[in-house]
């Protein structure tokens, strides 16, 4: 197993490598740099002044040369400094990555539980009237994009109740009220249960749609029928033998849905201005801050690599029969 | 010969203050800064940064930069002596859209920090919608009879936020640092006037000779000739900052200070009390605030907390949510405006932004020569019909000028000037007629934003209606400025120009409506990237005019120049702009302060913020 491992991680260098030389050739070729984008009329910036702020930030140094002299910063451990603001980048991230995490974290939970709860019902009542209701959660939650549901979500949770009621059920954004007189555990908590339900609301119908399927194709397998025939009761044979082996691709599931959390996270985290790494992500994409996407493309492409790797660590463990040699 | 001085004179009462100020302001004028759009990325990099197969950009904010404008010093327009406030209190919450708090506080990288420095920081003087002169840390300033020499006179006893008293070594330090782009100053060029400036560019270890401390309530600096804008486009701008804080620090270093990225020290009537990158500020009032229209003590409300939006449909939400008392929303859709004005509990409140939005004519080497006359541009307006395009295209949210150039504040303009309003057909037609169009040619018109906005599909059915045919092309985003300034053709020495006809564009102009700051789009020698003259626009007479208001001293003598520019501009138009952007201000009904003054950009001085309070 260590020797598995060990495998994965040395396969995952040249992958982030990989993605790092795409992530600075395609942000730096793209038009606009952050320093021409903030040469307007009346503006600080005069067109003048452009090719000496350029090379203030290094930015008239060639492709190639900017990204090895990245990458030596890189493993030294230093992402950098901003661009545009100039503050740490690696403060930046490590102050949004715990708040991406509490939100992909709660949302990842909730899609799990739901998702693989519902799954398991629908499947033992197939056709039923909670079926054919779950199949309509599974369409809309694969079919709604996320931004759409993040604005449906606040109008009619937040705008709505306020506006007929004045109550604030569910604030509009924010991590925190910045002046709540709540305990701050409490108010973040309240921040979050919007956002975190819309960015699960896709992962519970995926999670429900595999655990479904895979429920199916399990109960009608030999040894189900089996089990059946020896005369074991019903729920013992749902749990022991059906649930057992139908929960097993859930494991998969579970780590490759950690690209589409992120790619969610970016547009929740923007419309309900909850400061993680996918605001940031996007921030500095308007800004052209390429020492900032580098910093988010190579934590975001890490964390995926992990997970990945995590899942087959983890599947290798519950499925007695994938042996790793 | 006399110096004059611009000294205000308290007066017992509030009240007519605004009333009289804006009776006299004959004068000065303000220039803003620019609120920058930022560009989005291609979604390719943006899924890739996600490791996804999904991609999409980002929706690009909204509008684009206004051009500064500035004003001169007002002769004696007395700064209001202001008592204390009653009723106070209250927690004032306020929204900011996108560009808020997003690049560090240090006043030398001036970008987007305004809505948390109107609360906290002071300038030497701000420059009110109006024109008049908001005096913050100055009490007033003399101006030498030569016109080069500005000195002013600071508050007695202002401290800063940490209890520090506020010295004249302060101004020197902020507007030295100003000059040094080590330090992360973008505002080099604003300070270029001083004496002395130039040096300290080249060689960032001296300090700048035209920048004098005479005491520690007085500074002096020195011009290398006269220039009237310098209060608009300068001391109205540049916000000061504490010298103690950067004592002993590496110039490079000052960007990443906690003054910069944490907690900024002011010495305005609210100190910051907590800051979270991206996400909120929040204050406490500042006891000892002290101000130069003789206001002293502590400001009305109890507390002032500013969100953070990345996302302008977040900003209208919190709004309609009821999480906010006053947010600020840049140019809305006529359904957007509608959505503000039905929040209930608040009032959208028009705001006059000075941004135009034109044509700008490529006078130097167009496709379609004819476009060098003119006529045929005057045409071109004429064919408009600007009250169907704002009202019932563009849902209300734009003005149409009275005259073309009506942003230009009165004082500047000349009575007379043409309106080329309403729409008239035939004189378009015979405009054309007598420059000899021929109605085969198709323009190359390129737009910006680069998104299809309703009103422009109009304007081409209109222009077709007269026999003018054009090709429409977005402007790209992330290549806006080099497409639309530069000589694109680079295999001939001389200036082709940019590649298209006519270029439409949203949100360049002043953000104040005064003529200070022309120059930079209009005079001869601003052809990018000296400046943002687009057009290639010459004129001697112009030029001469507009240098010649810099050199004077009294309003009235710099009026008689703007108003013959204003007449060129009228007959000329090489830009063509056809009607006015209008923001509005969202405000609660608590939210008592904004109702006393025009409300206007955020980036905009001479608001009196120590007065805002939540009532009843």
């Amino acid at each position: 197993m260590l020797r598995f491992i060990a495998r994965r991680l040395l396969i995952a260098v040249p992958i982030l490598l990989g993605v790092t030389v795409l992530t600075f050739t395609f942000a730096n070729i793209a038009p606009g740099d952050p320093i021409s984008a903030l040469v307007r009329p009346g503006s600080d910036v005069k067109p003048r002044d452009i090719e000496k702020l350029k090379e203030a930030l290094g930015l008239n140094k060639p492709l190639p040369e900017r990204y090895v002299n990245w990458l030596g910063q890189v493993v030294q451990g230093n992402l950098g400094a901003e661009l545009v603001g100039g503050g740490s980048i690696a403060k930046a991230l490590a102050n949004r990555v715990p708040n991406t995490i509490k939100l992909m974290g709660t949302a990842l939970t909730i899609s799990v539980v739901l998702g693989v709860l519902l799954g398991i019902l629908s499947a033992f009542r197939q056709h039923s009237k909670l079926d054919n209701a779950m199949t309509v959660v599974v369409i809309s939650g694969i079919s709604l994009p996320p931004y759409l549901l993040a604005i449906l979500a606040i109008y009619f949770l937040a705008v709505v109740p306020f506006q007929l009621f004045g109550i604030k059920l569910l604030p509009a954004g924010g991590q925190v009220d910045p002046v709540s007189t709540l305990p701050p555990i409490v108010d973040e908590l309240w921040h979050l249960i919007l956002p975190a339900l819309v960015l699960a609301f896709a992962g519970t119908a995926t999670f429900l749609r595999y655990t479904r399927a895979s429920v199916l194709e399990v109960m009608h397998r030999d040894f189900v029928t089996t089990a059946r025939s020896k005369g074991l009761p019903e729920q013992a044979v749902r749990l022991r033998h059906i649930l057992r082996n139908a929960l097993l691709p859930v494991v998969t599931v579970l780590g490759l849905s950690m690209p589409s959390l992120i790619v969610g996270a970016i547009f929740v985290e923007t419309l309900f201005s909850w400061p993680g790494i996918g605001q940031y992500a996007i921030e500095s994409t308007r800004e052209h801050d390429y020492a900032a996407i580098m910093g988010v493309g190579l934590l975001t492409s890490t964390a995926i690599v992990v997970a990945n790797l995590v899942t087959d660590v983890a599947y290798a463990f519950v499925d007695p029969r994938i042996r790793v040699r | 010969m006399a110096e004059l001085t611009h000294t205000p004179i308290p007066e017992p009462a509030r009240d007519p203050v605004v009333a009289r100020l804006m009776d006299s302001v004959t004068a000065a004028q303000v220039s803003r800064r620019s609120v920058l759009k930022a560009a989005v990325f291609a979604g390719t990099s943006a899924a890739l940064v996600a490791c996804s197969t999904t991609t999409e950009s980002a929706s690009p904010a909204a509008s684009a930069p206004a051009t500064a404008a500035p004003a001169t010093a007002a002769p004696v327009t007395a700064a209001p002596a202001t008592a204390a406030p009653a009723p106070s209190g209250g927690t004032i919450r306020m929204g900011a859209f996108e560009g808020g708090l997003t690049d560090g506080f240090l006043p030398w990288k001036s970008f987007g920090q305004e809505f948390a420095w109107n609360w906290c920081a002071q300038s030497l003087v701000s420059i009110a919608a109006d024109g008049s002169i908001l005096y913050d840390l100055a009490t007033g300033f003399d101006v030498s009879p030569d016109g080069t020499t500005y000195t002013f006179h600071l508050v007695e006893g202002a401290t800063w936020h940490d209890g520090t008293p506020v010295t004249a070594a302060d101004v020197a330090f902020t507007y030295n640092t100003g000059l040094r782009v080590t330090a992360g100053s973008n505002i080099g060029g604003r300070i270029a006037p001083i004496k002395g400036s130039a040096a300290v560019v080249a060689d960032e270890s001296l300090d700048c000779e035209g920048i004098r401390v005479i005491d520690d309530l007085t500074i002096a600096f020195d011009l290398d000739e006269p220039n009237a804008q310098i209060t608009p486009n300068l001391f109205a701008i540049v916000r000061i900052a504490p010298k103690h804080p950067f004592d002993g620090k590496a110039l490079a270093d000052y960007t990443s200070l906690p003054i910069s990225q944490e907690l900024f020290i002011g010495s305005g009537p609210y100190k910051m009390v907590e800051f979270k990158a991206k996400e909120f500020v929040n204050f406490e009032p500042h006891a000892g605030y002290k101000n130069g229209t003789g206001y002293s003590g502590p400001p009305a409300a109890e507390k002032v907390s500013i969100r953070i939006y990345a996302d302008d449909a977040a900003q209208i939400l919190s709004t309609q949510s009821g999480e906010v008392d006053f947010n600020y929303v840049r140019r809305p859709s006529g359904d957007k405006l509608k959505t503000l004005q039905e929040i209930s509990g608040m009032t959208a409140q028009q705001s006059l932004v000075g941004f135009n939005i034109f044509f700008s004519v490529n006078l130097h080497s167009p496709s379609a020569p004819l476009l060098k006359d003119k006529n045929v541009r005057k045409a071109l307006v004429w064919a408009l019909d600007r009250e169907l395009l704002v009202g019932e295209v563009l849902g209300g949210v734009f003005k149409v000028p009275d005259v073309v150039n009506h942003w230009i504040q009165k004082w500047a303009v000349a009575d007379g000037l043409e309106t080329y309003h309403p729409q008239n057909v035939d004189k378009a037609k015979e405009l054309l007629a007598a420059a000899g169009w021929d109605s085969s040619i198709v323009l190359d018109v390129r737009h910006y934003p680069p998104t299809l906005d309703p009103d422009i599909p109009v304007i081409q059915a209109m222009w077709e209606d007269v026999g003018v045919k054009i090709k429409l092309t977005p402007l790209p985003d992330d290549t806006f400025v080099a497409d639309f300034y530069e000589d694109k053709d680079k295999s001939t020495p001389e200036d082709d120009g940019p590649n298209y006809d006519i270029a439409f564009v949203y949100g360049f102009g002043t953000l104040d409506g005064s003529p200070w700051g022309s120059d930079e789009t209009l005079g001869s020698t601003r052809v990018y990237p000296n400046g943002f003259n687009s057009m290639r626009f010459k004129s001697e007479e112009w030029d001469t005019e507009f240098a010649a208001a810099l050199k004077e001293t009294t309003p009235e003598a710099q009026a008689t120049h703007f108003k013959r520019c204003s007449e060129i501009f009228n007959d000329e138009i090489p830009y063509m702009p056809i009607y006015q952007r209008v923001d509005y201000a969202v405000v609660s009904n608590t939210l008592k302060g904004p109702e006393k003054a025009p409300i206007t950009h955020p980036a905009a001085g001479g608001i009196h913020y120590w007065e805002w309070f939540i009532g009843a």
